[in-house]
């Protein structure tokens, strides 16, 4: 036997639903906007992130073999780390 | 030696430049100016292949290379048998 892993959260049974077995319950899904789940307190009140990317416009391209050692062959999106 | 491994260089080189088009292209599939560079990239690729294969053999097992005897497809170097620098 192996001894019980001490630093292991002690198991938790799942709540029980008023009057159901857990696997029959209905899944309730309740829409709730970010604004309302951080006046819960959910959410830590900052902003989403929204990301975006600014769509690529073809232009100048490096030459084939100036793009290998570059690791692309758009001009736009060549960006060396500094080091 | 030396004129294989240009060759292979600039197969390396004209081979990277047409992921970076193909990728633009998958996004940008109307571009033309983007296809005119791609088809020239390949054409000068399927130039650049013939050359190599028909002096060092096929670099590929569907090379469209006449096939010769013997088999060449064992006949060294093998890629990391290339001393590259």
């Amino acid at each position: 036997m192996t001894a019980k892993n001490p630093k292991r959260p002690p198991s938790r049974t799942a709540p029980a639903v008023k009057g159901k077995n857990i696997a029959e319950a209905p899944l309730e899904v309740k829409s709730q906007t970010a604004e309302e789940l951080q006046s819960e307190g959910v959410y830590p009140p900052a902003r989403l992130a929204q990301a975006y990317v600014i769509w690529q416009k073809y232009g100048r391209t490096y030459k084939p073999a100036e793009a290998l050692e570059k690791g692309t062959i758009f001009p736009d999106l060549y960006s060396p780390y500094p080091y | 030696m030396d004129e294989r491994l240009t060759l292979l260089r600039e197969i390396q080189e004209l081979e990277f430049a047409m992921v970076d088009l193909i990728l633009f292209l998958d996004t940008h599939p109307q571009d033309r100016a983007a296809l005119r560079d791609y088809a020239a990239v390949r054409d000068k690729h399927m130039v650049v292949i013939k050359r190599y294969e028909e002096i060092y053999g096929p670099l590929s097992f569907c090379s469209t290379t006449p096939v010769k005897c013997p088999w060449q497809w064992l006949e060294g170097p093998w890629p990391w048998e290339i001393e590259y620098a």
